[in-house]
């Protein structure tokens, strides 16, 4: 028990002492969380959204797969995108193995599928007389198609907020694909693995600590945004 | 019709469950109400949102004109807003000018030229203002005309001071004004009406009735309006158009039935409305049939009168509506039947709430349908 609580104990000195290496990693996690999210939102809203309403032949068999891939395991994506961008691989010239835009890739690969699956199901979830109150007062397509999105729009940030927190949280596709490179691509996830692995507990639970506030704080949101959608 | 705002022309438009709207012609004059009356699934709805570009028809035509600066100039600009495409001479039985013809017009201008509140309308997620902003926002009005319209339509409305109010804390009724507020900002040329006081409360219904005749009578505006309600669409309107099983029908659709034409041994023809009433009509037609009566066919008296007519029931006075010159009795007699009477003979005959009184008409006034 004593291990436990001077663990804790030197892992609240770290955060309260703002350790440098510490916010360094925090940063990376957050720059990298940051704009998968960012670019699995530009394209999973825009898609969830068109496939919400209209009708085409399969598309009952895209969102079975969407429903698959949020179920996609970590692994499975680092090693798909590490056989791309790895130095034999279709894209090794471009050298992005073991930098943030390799993380990046993966995380938005993992992204895409909730976020685009969860703004399929807000879309759906819009009374289906805003589409006819907007086009009955005068707005062209595009202007009800953003109508929608904003009468949906509380689900449509819990979306893109359950997709933050699980990248955020993911493991597998920084460590393949990061190669978790102190200040460069050590993310909290890694470092706890890493840290814990040679003994650091303190910094691994001062930076699960952190990780949990995050994860926290996100879920706090991701509620108070469905209710108010409902 | 000189002044035709919409002209409507071998419309059909079927479902799957079997309904079907028909109608071969019809056209709304400029500046005038319309009433579009019927029982629930007659195709009022329908009819609005096939006008309103939301459904397409399956066969047919709509016309939209829109009014050349000669107000009598029946060759004004011309828009077709649903059909295939005719030959020019089709429109109007002449041929009007080349460049002033436009076929499949842009939905989007055409929509900015009338607008429909829905039954039960939907406000977005914001506030009062918002809302009634919302349709001027997307033509691009600037934000000082914004302002000043949207509180003018407050104050006619008379919901002045609810600008910032969240809309979805409104009551019904006050939910039903902001939604014609929403349409009447727009200054459209038709304003489409699908049952604008269904469910709301007196002081709503007041108002909303009182700024369709304002709106009317002031602008001009067209407005065509949906409802079941007979006294209402005589009270708001002098154009009735009857619907029934998506048919235009002649005439007012008032004491209408549904039953079963049976003959007795005597060959006359006649519909069982309860166990206590049945109505003799004179009719070809058999099985299930509709049948309305006219309410200034139906004659009150005191006592029972003899005459040729086959119809005579006594009945107990349930409701007395008392109109400009005209009275509307309602007579409970087993069904509830209308009758249409003056106000002079009103006065004369003393009728009274829960009085006791005879009905009579003739077979051959009962509309079989």
């Amino acid at each position: 028990m004593d291990y436990i609580y001077e663990g804790l104990k030197n892992a609240l000195k770290i955060i309260i002492s703002l350790d440098p290496e510490m916010l360094g990693i925090v940063f990376v996690s957050l720059k990298v969380s940051t704009t998968s999210i960012v670019l699995a939102t530009l394209v999973g809203v825009p898609l969830g959204f068109y496939i919400a309403i209209k009708d085409f032949w399969g598309k009952g068999g895209i969102v079975l797969l969407l429903n698959t891939l949020m179920a996609l395991p970590t692994v499975i994506i680092g090693l798909l995108v590490y056989s791309f961008i790895s130095r034999g691989g279709p894209l090794g010239s471009l050298g992005f193995l073991y930098t943030p835009w390799a993380m990046i890739i993966g995380q938005f690969i993992l992204a895409l599928p909730i976020v685009s699956n969860l703004s399929l199901s807000a879309t759906q979830g819009v009374d289906k007389r805003v589409e006819k109150t907007a086009l009955t007062l005068g707005a062209d397509n595009l202007q009800t198609a953003l109508t929608i999105l904003r009468e949906g729009r509380f689900a449509i940030f819990a979306a893109i907020i359950a997709g933050f927190g699980r990248v955020f949280s993911e493991v597998g596709i920084s460590m393949m694909l990061g190669g978790n490179i102190k200040w460069l691509t050590r993310n909290i996830t890694t470092a706890i693995a890493f840290e814990t692995g040679k003994g650091e507990f303190s910094l691994g639970l001062s930076l699960g600590i952190i990780l949990l506030t995050v994860a926290f704080s996100i879920n706090i949101l991701f509620s108070y945004l469905q209710k108010k959608g409902a | 019709m000189e002044r035709a705002i919409l002209k409507i022309k071998d419309l059909t438009k079927c479902y799957p469950g079997g309904f079907t709207l028909q109608i071969p012609s019809l056209e709304f004059e400029e500046g005038l109400i319309y009433a579009l009356v019927g029982p629930n699934g007659a195709g009022k709805t329908t009819l609005l949102n096939l006008i309103n570009l939301l459904e397409r028809p399956d066969k047919g035509e709509i016309f939209f004109r829109e009014q050349s600066s000669s107000r009598d100039d029946p060759t004004g600009r011309l828009y077709i807003l649903w059909g295939q495409t005719p030959k020019r001479q089709q429109l109007w039985g002449q041929t009007p000018p080349g460049p002033k013809i436009k076929v499949g017009s842009d939905p989007k201008e055409l929509h900015r030229k009338m607008t429909l509140v829905m039954e039960n309308p939907l406000l977005f997620k914001t506030t009062v203002f918002k809302n009634i902003e919302y349709g001027l926002k997307v033509r691009s009005v600037n934000k000082k005309t914004r302002q000043k319209r949207v509180k003018e339509m407050l104050e006619a409305v008379e919901l002045g001071g609810f600008e910032k109010r969240p809309a979805l804390s409104l009551s019904r009724g006050e939910t039903q004004r902001v939604a014609i507020a929403r349409a009447l900002v727009l200054k459209p040329e038709v304003l489409l009406l699908d049952e604008p006081f269904t469910n709301i409360d007196k002081r709503s219904l007041e108002v909303t009735e009182k700024l369709i005749k304002e709106i009317n009578r002031k602008e001009h505006l067209t407005i065509i309006f949906t409802t079941h309600d007979f006294r209402q669409a005589y009270r708001l309107s002098g154009q009735v158009i009857s619907l029934l099983e998506g048919k235009v029908v002649k005439g007012s659709l008032e004491n209408l039935f549904r039953g079963e034409i049976e003959e007795n041994l005597e060959g006359l023809k006649y519909v069982k409305l309860s166990p206590k009433v049945s109505v003799a009509v004179v009719t070809k037609k058999g099985g299930e049939v509709h049948i309305s009566i006219p309410p200034e066919d139906i004659i009150l008296s005191p006592t029972q009168l003899q005459s040729s007519a086959r119809n005579s029931f006594l009945g107990r006075i349930k409701k007395i509506d008392i109109e400009d010159q005209t009275v509307r009795v309602s007579v409970d007699i087993g069904v509830e039947i209308i009758s249409l009477i003056t106000k002079e003979s009103f006065d004369e005959l003393g009728l009274t709430i829960s009085s006791s009184i005879f009905i009579t008409f003739k077979s051959t006034s009962v509309m079989v349908i």
